[in-house]
């Protein structure tokens, strides 16, 4: 168990910039997810933290070390590989127990550590098995195995579930919740998948483009989003912006824009008034609900699409060239049809506001 | 009906008519040969071709298998076969595991290494048999610009060195083909494994045994058994660079039956061990069709 960190870690190729100068601490016993879109950077990060990949400029830190120039096996690492990378011509019981036989540790100790190990994963019967005689979810599981059975400083794990099917990785997600837990072990843990990010991490650090773009706990991630693309990558469906301008009408503020006229809440006014004369507002899908008579006050338009899930609707509802997601309760599937002009009211205390230029959140109030 | 009846008649000729070439060809070419082989080895026939007398007899057998002769070309044929197996694994690997990374001229460097394969063998045997004359080859030239060395062996015409001199010959000749289905293999091994194993804490020694190794296990008992066979077979390097002299010292068992044949025109012994031959071949090919099979089970 130990601590991570990273100072102005930076990935150059000859071609490109892969990660560019992030900074990442990483408390002990930490569950610390790195999500963004494919070629952002954060198998790369993961990479580097195990010493497989170079480190072009920065420092890595794993407890007290600074490990820029350790190699991997003096890490004290453990990875779970996305294609698991199980030894094929060795079975279970020798996959488990490579990294302990490296180690020279006594056969006897060897033996009761993998039957621990193979126990908490329900591998016991399969010990005997090659990789290539077990299902994926085995395989999965064995890696898993191999990455705990030597308790080593950090987990480091790259898009473990990618390769299961639905079902299997919505258990498998909680299954390594619940050993990192009992375990305690420092994980880093690489997803392009929010859900599975929102779902496990105790924290989260949000990749775009080589840099982290925001870090912090799920709840935060979600409510208050840095900028625009933390607001459209986390959550399904994502946060809705609209464009909209500030005008007075009768002497107080009003937010107008295509879908858009809200009265503007007092304590934004100001700082929106700074902002520029354009902006975006945002709320959450489910942050809204039908407004009882008046369809022009509000958020509003047509009702383009309507999707039952059983347990909530989601409406698309567009005005112009805009358009935005409303999430609400199966009850309101009668009031709702196509091509009806519908409007919503807000909470205005769930209103989220971003600047049009540099895409970073205005903070009001 | 008729349709069907038409079908019916197709499908009941077309495989003849589709392998009866291929039978016929394998019928003239080799069961036909094979056959008469076999014939002349129960004689007493001195040349080819004369007629057979005094009827069948087991006695060319015997007389081979008791030949201290016979004895010799086969340790020669072990050793020589051995020799190039071993010679052309270890070398192929190597090479192979140079090549598997990125170097600047690796295009030209791979060029060479496989460019010995494509040299006939004829013109590989003059080439070297130049190489190793002993008093004006490069060989011993370069042995002798050596510091610790002031003698050099007289290669082809020593029997202690004789051997040894056409296996190195024949390793040059093979290990390309090594080298050809080694890459091939490394580059099936998934780099996963080997940053998996690093991360467990194999160094670069055990990668290579607990990785590399077993990664290329299969492509190995392929290579070794194609080696050992064709080096049981292979007959223009002795022939050309020491007629399987000196003293007998690289009579193989394809040379000593060759002179057999045609210099003692003993055919009757000849094919004798001829037949001998064969049968070390078929239980060699049989191990690698057993092979074969077992991965395709996998």
């Amino acid at each position: 168990m130990a601590t991570a960190r990273l100072e102005k870690v930076t990935k150059y190729y000859p071609d490109h910039l892969a990660v560019d100068h992030i900074d990442l601490d990483i408390a002990e016993g930490e569950f610390l997810v790195l999500v963004g879109p494919s070629g952002c950077g954060k198998s790369t990060t993961l990479r580097m933290i195990a010493g497989l990949e170079t480190i072009s400029e920065g420092d890595i830190w794993i407890g007290d070390r600074r490990v820029n120039h350790i190699s991997p096996r003096h890490r004290d690492v453990a990875m779970v590989f996305q294609n698991y990378a199980l030894y094929p011509h060795m079975n279970v019981y020798m996959n488990l127990s490579y990294s302990l036989r490296l180690r020279r540790v006594a056969k006897a100790e060897i033996d009761v550590l993998v039957h621990k190990v193979a126990g908490s994963l329900h591998l016991t019967g399969l010990l005997g098995r090659k990789p290539g005689q077990l299902s994926g979810g085995q395989r999965q599981r064995v890696a898993l195995g191999r990455a705990i059975i030597r308790e080593p400083k950090l987990f480091l794990m790259d898009e473990p579930l990618s390769n299961l099917d639905a079902k299997l990785r919505v258990q498998t997600r909680s299954e390594i919740t619940r050993l990192q837990r009992q375990l305690g072990v420092t994980t880093v843990y690489v997803t392009h998948d929010q859900s599975e990010a929102m779902t496990m991490g105790s924290r989260i650090a949000v990749m775009n483009n080589g840099k982290i773009l925001q870090t912090d706990v799920p709840r935060d991630l979600y409510s208050n989003p840095a900028n625009v693309f933390v607001a459209q990558f986390v959550g399904t469906p994502p946060m809705n912006l609209l464009t909209c301008q500030m005008d007075k009408v009768a002497g107080s503020p009003r937010l107008l824009g295509e879908c858009v006229n809200i009265s503007c809440p007092e304590y934004a006014a100001e700082r929106l008034a700074e902002a520029g004369e354009r902006f975006l507002v945002g709320f959450r899908p489910e942050d809204i609900e039908i407004a009882g008579d008046d369809p022009g006050v509000g958020f509003g338009g047509a009702v383009k699409a309507v999707e039952d899930l059983g347990h909530e609707l989601l409406i698309t509802v567009s005005e112009g060239s805009t358009q935005f997601i409303a999430r609400l309760p199966p009850t309101v599937a009668e009031r709702v049809r196509l091509g009806d002009k519908i409007g919503f009211t807000v909470n205005s205390s769930r209103l989220r506001f971003f600047d049009t230029r540099n895409e970073q959140a205005i903070t009001v109030g | 009906m008729r349709l069907v009846d038409h079908a019916d008649r197709q499908d009941r000729w077309l495989p003849a008519i589709m392998l009866g070439p291929v039978l016929v060809c394998i019928l003239l070419l080799v069961i036909a040969p094979l056959a008469w082989g076999l014939r002349i080895s129960l004689t007493d026939s001195r040349m080819i071709g004369l007629g057979f007398k005094d009827g069948l007899t087991f006695k060319n057998y015997l007389s081979v298998l008791s030949d201290p002769d016979t004895w010799n070309a086969v340790w020669v044929t072990i050793v020589f076969s051995g020799g190039t197996v071993l010679g052309s694994v270890l070398l192929g690997i190597a090479a192979a595991l140079v090549l598997d990374r990125e170097f600047w001229g690796r295009g030209i460097v791979r060029v060479l290494v496989i460019l010995p394969w494509a040299v006939p063998h004829v013109v590989a045997a003059l080439v070297w048999q130049w190489m190793y004359n002993p008093d004006f080859g490069v060989l011993n030239y370069g042995l002798l610009l050596l510091p610790w060395i002031d003698a050099t062996p007289k290669w082809l015409s020593d029997p202690d060195y004789a051997l040894l001199a056409i296996v190195l010959v024949n390793v040059w000749k093979t290990y390309p083909f090594a080298v050809l289905l080694l890459l091939a293999g490394l580059q099936t091994i998934s780099d996963d494994l080997y940053e998996a194993s690093a991360i467990d804490g194999a160094g670069p020694v055990r990668r290579f045994f607990d990785i590399t190794l077993p990664g290329l296990r299969r492509v190995l008992a392929i290579v070794v058994l194609l080696l050992l066979i064709w080096s049981f077979g292979n007959f223009v390097f002795i022939f050309l660079m020491t007629q399987g002299g000196p003293a007998g010292a690289t009579n193989a068992l394809v040379v000593h039956i060759y002179f057999e044949t045609f210099r003692f025109f003993r055919a009757g012994s000849a094919f004798a061990m001829g037949s001998l031959l064969l049968v070390m071949s078929i239980i060699l090919t049989s191990i690698y069709i057993m092979i074969l099979r077992s991965q395709e089970d996998d």
